[in-house]
């Protein structure tokens, strides 16, 4: 892992993971508090609730009551009955003032049932009632007496029927032989729901007599039994529970974690902006120095550093600069001392040419003048023959000056756009008519390339003519074989030229020497040993390189590698890298 | 003396003139005035008589519309409008106009009115299916002005008894842009709606005399606690709900005054969709009415429009044995329909069917009723003429069954017809409405003609009484 990731991991880790700690301690607490309070909450919920549920059917006696006692509604309908006036008009009379009654009694349901036949003379709760017989509420109020009972009623509101569960009481008004049974209470529903609004978090659930929680009901804590309801008959009719409502405690629980997540988020962010300043801090002077190192190793001695505010990466920069600046030195000295050799070498190699001659003409001389001082007969033939030594090995040292004179002179190029596939027909043209076969490999679609085009002609005509006498030398005129393929190049954009032979190809001791100026494995007299140099130094002034690798046609090959854009500006090209050769350029 | 005799003479002169141009209504013209308050007691959706839907609309458009002919108290057409009876040959029976006649608005009543009138009925179901007494021409029926003073009616048979159909109230004449609102008739009354009251004013050149109030205002219908205050009160001058609020007696000395139960009250189903297409249903509940229960919101029990007249034909039926759930609508402002309508609730809850009461405004009960968007609805059958056949054929076209009232336009004198047709009727006859007004002992001439109409252009209050 590197060493920026590991930097980050161990910030994240650090921030987040005593938070997620702290999180969950937080939620235990919370949940074991909360619990606790609900836990009171519901004891106190039920107590409260039995009370009210007293009250309330304390209350619905009292007023059902009420009704049975002197009553200004309940005595004129006996007065009326008993009278046998309670017609259709005064019972719609009563129809209409019941609902009013029923309300100030706070109460929701309110029948008046004449006991004797159980004719429903009025009932606030439903008016369409009116006329009907319900013998069945005569004997649950007598079979109840003064105990509340439940009893399934029908109610209309806003033209709707409505069936539920009411509490009712019922008392009996008596006048002269008639009877009014006064039966009123309220919808157990609505009781639980009153209920529930004093509850706070604990709701009142109203179930059958089996006490099974509807689906929707809450399920925070084990629910408690608040109160039965029967029947007038004493059957368990429904039974009341009061149950946690925990949706407080579960939404405050999300609140929580939402909170700790945009915590935990908001530290895990911060930690990777810290760690990622710190790894940077850490991990890019290490990238500089990596940097300036690939280009130290690149061979650009003059990157430096310099300071840095850090006391460690300072020292380390500084001590890295000295390195560079010490290394610098070095192969300036290394540089000087490998001219100087260089330079002893063609010296040397000059020397070496200058003195083959000279040889020839010291004896020629030497020889002249013996047989002219011993006046030997055949002086005039052998001066003619040293004179004619002398003016060739004379010729020949003209020549060898001429061409370092030229190799020494050679001028700066002058690029144009020239197109490669243009200069490699030009020079195989040059080889047309003879024995040699030279084939090239040209895709055609080459861009072209800035160069000078003379130059670009000497470097393939060197080429072509080394890989030819290569390749006679071994398999003579009618069995040397070359080839020059044509390739693009991606890095640098260019053109890659291939110059393959199926001569003896180049031993590996030689390969390191070939671009040096006078070296040449040709025969005496074959050749001057400056043709690859002069290819190299083209090759460098244009930006390019030369490689010498083996041919798949069995001799060696040449690759010059050309740049699509020409000759770098004067002053990049080194001396060094044009001049002398020392090094060869892979 | 020849000085004192002046003033006296003068006065005398005035006195003979402010005699002369009084309208009189009897041989005898009582010094009667003043204003009246009267509570409606459903909302008046309209004073066009050819749509009147309660009892108490047909009596404000018989107080401001009159017809060519009337039924008198003696059941025989009297020409009113028209000059005479009219003269019939063969298929083409021609009426002439009473000549002087004005209308509200003070110009002559022409036949043109007669004409458009006649037109115009045609679009509403309770008066459209007596036209069809008279030909049809592109819809409507086939009625010529002859001259200045005369319309000519193409029978559609022979026979027809062109007097008795044309003294059908819902044919009263009523002209103008908005007959609706504000019908221009000829009655004793010119109307005017305003707000939620109608007014009626006195109209001096009524052609059957001028009222002896000067104005009744109807007032819109109360609650029927606040409107039995109202009333204890003096602030109404009539109620239908009674005549305390306690039951006790009232302040002032009150009477009361019913009207003859022959408005029968239906319950007319939609069978044209929805579940009371199942004729077994229909008839399960069609069957199961407690009519007695009823009584209390304003019914006289009855199972037939009439005496004599058979009961719409309905099959016996068991209970249902699922609980069906129906749909009833009923107009936003009749309280008589809501209460009635609430009490069918719990009659038919014993009948295992639960009834949705649903209150819609006009509009939108009327578009209701027009879509189909109801199980039962509630219609009040007001008799356009006496006799058992009139009646069937408004309760035919009351529950939407024109196409069976109108044969019954052509023989409105045969009792059998209508007997005949009766069973035809597609709904269940609840009752019929029972109307009592009270009013204070000081109104005279309170009272309800045949067709259970109050006869507002005879109702009169002592000088001294009048506001």
């Amino acid at each position: 892992m590197r060493l920026r990731n590991q930097i980050l991991l161990i910030v994240a880790l650090l921030a987040v993971v005593p938070g997620a700690i702290m999180g969950y301690v937080a939620f235990a607490q919370l949940r074991d508090s909360a619990e606790e309070q609900y836990d009171r909450q519901l004891d106190a919920s039920v107590r409260a609730a039995q009370r009210r549920v007293r009250e309330r059917a304390e209350h619905d006696r009292r007023a059902v009551d009420r009704l049975c006692e002197p009553d200004f509604v309940v005595d004129r309908l006996l007065l009326d009955l008993a009278a046998d006036r309670f017609g259709p008009a005064r019972q719609n009379d009563l129809v209409e003032e019941l609902p009013a009654v029923m309300g100030s009694l706070g109460l929701d349901v309110l029948t008046l049932v004449d006991a004797r036949d159980g004719r429903v003379l009025a009932a606030a709760h439903y008016p369409g009632r009116a006329g009907a017989v319900d013998r069945e509420l005569v004997a649950d109020a007598e079979r109840a007496g003064e105990a509340p009972f439940v009893r399934e009623v029908r109610a209309r509101t806003q033209g709707e029927t409505r069936e539920a569960q009411a509490f009712l009481s019922a008392c009996v008004a008596e006048r002269d032989g008639v009877r009014v049974l006064v039966a009123g209470g309220r919808f157990l529903d609505s009781v639980a729901r009153d209920l529930a609004t004093d509850a706070g978090s604990v709701r009142m659930v109203l179930t059958g007599p089996d006490g099974a929680l509807p689906p929707d009901a809450p399920s925070g804590r084990e629910p408690r039994d608040v109160q039965r309801f029967t029947h007038a008959d004493g059957s368990p009719a429904a039974l009341l529970r009061a149950a946690v409502d925990d949706r407080d405690l579960v939404e405050r629980q999300r609140e929580l974690t939402r909170t700790f997540l945009w915590i935990g988020a908001a530290a895990l962010a911060a930690s990777l902006l810290i760690g990622v300043a710190l790894s940077l801090s850490v991990t890019r002077p290490l990238s500089t120095l990596e940097d300036a190192a690939n280009r130290v190793g690149g061979g650009d001695l003059e990157s430096t550093l310099g300071a840095r505010a850090s006391v460690e990466v300072g020292s380390a920069f500084r001590a890295f600069d000295k390195m560079t600046r010490d290394l610098r030195r070095t192969q300036e000295k290394l540089l000087r001392a490998e001219r100087i050799a260089a330079w002893r070498d063609i010296a040397r190699s000059i020397a070496h040419e200058i003195k083959n001659p000279l040889s020839p003409i010291q004896v020629s001389i030497e020889t002249m003048q013996k047989t002219y001082r011993k006046k030997h007969p055949d002086f005039d033939e052998i001066f003619w023959e040293s004179t004619d030594t002398i003016l060739e090995e004379v010729e020949r040292l003209r020549r060898i000056v001429t061409e370092f004179s030229h190799f020494a002179r050679m001028p700066r190029p002058r690029p144009e756009e020239v197109a490669i596939g243009d200069v490699v027909g030009h020079v195989v043209g040059l080889h047309q008519g003879g024995d040699l076969q030279i084939d090239v490999i040209d895709p055609g679609d080459l861009a072209p390339i800035r160069a000078d085009r003379e130059q670009l002609t000497q470097v393939l005509v060197n080429l072509v003519q080394n890989a030819a006498d290569a390749a006679v030398a071994v398999h003579g005129a009618h069995g040397a074989r070359v080839r020059i393929v044509l390739e693009p190049c991606d890095a640098p954009p260019g053109v890659r030229v291939r110059v393959q032979d199926n001569g003896p190809g180049i031993p590996a001791e030689d390969r390191l020497r070939v671009f040096e100026p006078y070296f040449t494995t040709k025969a005496e007299g074959k050749g001057t040993g400056l043709g690859l140099a002069i290819v190299h130094r083209i090759a460098s002034e244009h930006g390019g390189s030369v490689e010498i690798g083996d041919s798949p046609l069995g001799g060696a090959e040449m690759t010059v590698l050309l740049p699509e854009s020409g000759p770098p500006p004067e002053a990049d090209i080194s001396l060094t890298d044009t001049a002398v050769p020392l090094v060869q350029k892979r | 003396m020849r000085r004192a005799a002046l003033p006296l003479a003068l006065v005398l002169a005035l006195s003979v003139v402010t005699l002369a141009v009084v309208p009189v209504r009897g041989a005898v013209p009582p010094m009667y005035g003043g204003q009246l308050r009267l509570p409606a007691p459903a909302p008046v959706a309209s004073l066009d008589p050819a749509e009147a839907n309660t009892p108490f609309e047909a009596s404000i458009a018989a107080a401001v519309c009159d017809g060519l002919y009337r039924v008198d108290g003696a059941g025989r057409v009297v020409p009113v409008l028209a000059q005479g009876m009219p003269e019939v040959q063969g298929t083409v029976a021609t009426v002439r106009l009473r000549q002087g006649v004005r209308r509200h608005v003070g110009s002559p009543l022409t036949p043109v009115s007669v004409a458009s009138t006649l037109r115009r009925a045609a679009r509403h179901p309770q008066a459209g299916w007596l036209l069809a007494a008279f030909a049809a021409d592109g819809g409507e029926p086939d009625v010529r002005v002859a001259g200045e003073d005369a319309v000519e009616l193409r029978l559609s048979a022979e026979g027809v008894d062109v007097a008795q159909v044309l003294a059908a109230a819902p044919l009263a004449l009523a002209t103008g842009s908005d007959p609706r609102r504000r019908p221009l008739g000829t009655g004793p009354f010119a109307a005017r709606t305003g707000g939620s009251e109608v007014r009626l004013r006195a109209f001096r050149f009524a052609a059957e005399g001028a009222p002896y109030l000067d104005e009744i205002r109807i007032v819109a219908p109360r609650a029927r606690e606040e409107s039995l205050r109202a009333f204890e009160l003096g602030r109404l001058d009539g109620s239908w709900w009674g005549e305390s609020l306690y039951g006790g007696q009232p302040v002032r000395p009150v009477a009361s005054t019913a009207a003859p139960t022959v408005a029968p009250v239906l319950l007319v189903p939609n069978r044209a969709r929805g579940p009371l297409r199942d004729r077994a249903l229909w008839a399960a509940v069609g069957t199961r009415i407690d009519r007695r229960r009823l009584e209390r919101v304003g019914l006289r029990a009855g199972a037939t429009l009439a005496p004599g007249l058979p009961p719409p034909r309905l099959d016996a039926s068991r209970r249902p044995a699922a609980r069906q759930a129906l749909l009833l609508v009923v107009r936003d402002g009749d309280e008589f329909e809501r209460a009635l309508g609430e009490a069918l609730a719990g009659v038919l809850d014993e009948a295992n069917v639960t009834l949705r009461v649903e209150v819609l405004a006009r509009g939108r009960y009327e578009a209701a009723v027009e879509a189909g968007r109801f199980d039962l609805r509630i219609a009040t059958v007001v008799p356009p003429l006496p006799g058992p056949t009139a009646l069937v054929g408004a309760a035919l076209a009351a529950a939407g069954q024109g196409d069976l009232a109108r044969p019954l336009a052509r023989a409105l004198g045969d009792a059998r017809a209508g007997a005949a047709a009766a069973p035809g009727l597609d709904a269940v006859v609840l009752g019929h409405r029972a109307s009592v007004l009270s009013h204070p002992v000081a109104l005279e001439s309170v009272r309800f003609d045949a067709l259970g109409r109050l006869d507002l252009g005879a109702l009169a209050l002592p000088r001294e009484q009048t506001r």
